[in-house]
């Protein structure tokens, strides 16, 4: 086990830089999410760390040791790709005993780990089988499997989970996890799902455009997001973003309008807004609820209703003609065109220097 | 089945069977010709009767081949020769191919151009060159050190060991491999030759397949020029340079037929044994061979 730290971590591919000065600190056992849209160079920050490229400049440390200048197999690590990456010529058993053969392992040791990997994952039933007879899900626990065998100091997962199907990806998650309380071994994992990273990681890193956005706990990311992107980012459906003008501040308050919301107090102490200010309000769907009719800060007319079972998700074009979602419970019942007045408790609202 | 489509069917059968006797029949002509007299080798050869056996029919021309060259020394010289020639081929055509695309190396662009461009020069514009410095290199034997390389098999075999195009079909058959496959077996802790070994080759058959028929044939059948620059002593002569035995004094065509059918045969045996890959590869690359 091991704990990673990253320091001014950067890499150019030619003249386009893809990551920007990354520090990022992983603790021993941690399980850290890289989280962000495509080409956030959050893959790259993985191949970086597995040595797989080589870091312009900066450094990475894995167990206390730099490591920049080692090669992949010298630094302790596993990784499990998205397309698997499991070798199509060889038998499930040859796949996961790859790296311990490499190493010219005791044959009678390399078949008892097999065989204990076999059993974590339930595939000892499999391991005769070739890669073309398996479906994505058994081909990725192969991939896993030949991971778990070396018992490597770190865990890397590029995206493990996008090949497969929903209910796989949810059961596959769910290993994963149990895999880490199991092993408590550091692991990173690479995802552009936030539902993966907030229900997977210890901490998420959000990244964008080859910079750390916030790193934290889920929730703290979740409930205390430092800007606009994290905020937008994660949480389903999005969080609604309205434009505002800073009318008047105090300690703890700051109190905005906007043409849709007059006069609205947020709470927010150790606040650096000024009066007159542009700002941008967010509030999450899950916080917004229907008020009696006209008495909610939020006035407008429904768009669309999506029923979804255990909520239903609202679209609501407001009087300003911004359009905000918010997530009901599951027994609302309204229809396209109905007046309504959505409330929320201001605790919850967030207030954003950035603006639209 | 629908009349319609029996009809359709038997038309393009009968169509694809035209075109497989346009490339069979000059086959069955040499075995049928190799089989009868030089007077009625010629006068069937105006007829349908060339391609049948038919008349005097013996194997008479097949003692005489025998007896007029070394037919089976020369087969050994050019299936050595071949065999020699193929599997350093394969080997340092495909490690050169591994090192363009998986190892980073500053200029690796600019020596794969270069590699390839030389595919365009015809070897009759480098054959003297090439002559002058064979005949001025060392080799070590057991008589230690010699110098010049004229009348040997290695003359023979080193000139032609790589060429452009084996590298290149290497080349573009390793780039259409998943790279996650080498890229994990470097995080499994294999060393550069390792993958190459046990992972790259293994998931090549088809290239090996092609490259191996291509290399055969043009060491087995299109080796002439170059041995009767290089080689002058009989007995390290191939198979091309000996059929030059049967137009001396007097051209013997069914001694030639004979000759021909003999050293038919490994071509045959080495293309059905690879056939399947061959065709495979051929399929999926669009290389043509």
């Amino acid at each position: 086990m091991a704990g990673i730290q990253l320091s001014n971590l950067r890499k150019q591919f030619g003249t386009v830089e893809v990551i920007r000065g990354v520090d990022i600190d992983i603790r021993d056992g941690e399980f850290v999410v890289f989280v962000g849209p495509s080409g956030c160079g959050k893959s790259t920050l993985l191949r970086l760390i597995a040595g797989l490229e080589d870091i312009t400049s900066g450094e990475i440390r894995i167990d206390g040791r730099v490591v920049n200048d080692l090669e992949p197999k010298e630094r302790g690590i596993a990784m499990v790709f998205q397309s698997y990456a499991i070798f199509p010529h060889m038998t499930v058993r040859e796949n996961i005993a790859f790296g311990l053969t490499i190493r010219r392992e005791n044959r009678k040791a390399v078949e008892q780990k097999v065989a204990e990997a076999a059993r974590m994952l339930q595939m000892e039933n499999l391991l005769d089988r070739r890669p073309s007879q398996l479906s994505g899900g058994q081909r990725q626990r192969v991939a896993i499997g030949r991971a778990i065998v070396r018992d490597p100091s770190v865990f890397l997962f590029d995206e493990p989970l996008s090949n497969l199907d929903a209910a796989l990806r949810m059961s596959t998650r769910q290993e994963i996890a149990a895999l880490h309380s199991q092993l408590k071994t550091t692991m990173i994992y690479v995802t552009h799902d936030q539902v993966e990273a907030m229900t997977l990681a210890d901490k998420i890193v959000v990244l964008r455009d080859g910079e750390v956005m916030q790193a934290g706990e889920p929730m703290h990311l979740y409930h205390q997001p430092a800007n606009l992107f994290v905020a937008g980012f994660l949480g389903a459906p999005s969080m609604n973003f309205i434009s505002v003008t800073v009318a008047a501040v105090d300690a703890s308050t700051v109190r905005i309008s906007a043409p849709a919301i007059d006069g609205f107090a947020v709470e927010k102490s150790g606040h650096g807004f000024t009066a007159g200010q542009q700002a941008t309000l967010g509030i999450r769907p899950q916080q917004l609820r229907l008020a009696p009719k006209g008495t909610g800060p939020l006035n407008g007319r429904v768009v669309l209703t999506e029923r979804l079972g255990s909520e239903t998700i609202v679209d609501v074009r407001l009087n300003s003609s911004d359009i905000i979602v918010a997530a009901l419970p599951e027994d609302t019942i309204l229809h396209p065109g109905d007046a309504v007045s959505l409330g929320f408790d201001r605790a919850h609202a967030h207030l954003f220097e950035e603006t639209l | 089945m629908t009349l319609e489509r029996k009809v359709r069917l038997s038309g393009l059968y009968l169509f694809l069977g035209f075109i497989a006797c346009i490339f069979v029949l000059p086959i069955v002509f040499m075995v049928m010709s190799s089989l009868k007299p030089d007077l009625q080798l010629l006068s069937d050869s105006s007829s349908m009767r060339a391609f049948l056996p038919v008349g005097d029919i013996g194997v008479d021309n097949y003692r005489d081949a025998f007896s007029r060259a070394p037919v089976g020394l020369f087969i050994f010289n050019s299936v050595f020769i071949t065999a020699t020639t193929l599997l350093l081929s394969l080997f340092l055509a495909s490690i050169a191919a591994f090192s363009f695309v998986f190892i980073e190396w500053r200029g690796k662009a600019v020596v794969l151009a270069i590699i390839i461009a030389t595919y365009i020069l015809p070897f009759e514009t480098v054959a003297v060159p090439l002559l002058l410095l064979v005949n001025n290199l060392p080799w070590l034997s057991t008589e230690g050190v010699t110098w010049g390389w004229l009348n040997s098999y290695q003359v023979q075999i080193v000139p032609w060991i790589i060429r452009a195009l084996e590298i290149f079909l290497f080349v573009q058959y390793f780039r259409d491999l998943p790279r996650d496959l080498v890229e994990s077996a470097r995080v499994e802790g294999a060393s550069w030759f390792q993958i190459y070994r046990r992972v790259v080759m293994p998931l090549s058959g088809p290239v090996i397949a092609t490259v191996a028929i291509l290399k055969f044939l043009e060491m087995y059948n299109n080796q002439f020029i170059w041995p009767i620059m290089v080689v002058q002593e009989e007995g390290l002569r191939p198979i091309m340079v000996g059929l030059l035995y049967f137009f001396q004094l007097n051209t013997a065509w069914g001694e030639i037929m004979a000759y021909l059918t003999i050293i038919t045969v490994p071509v045959l045996a080495f293309y059905l044994m690879l056939q399947r890959a061959f065709i495979a590869s051929i399929a999926s690359t669009g290389v043509k061979g």
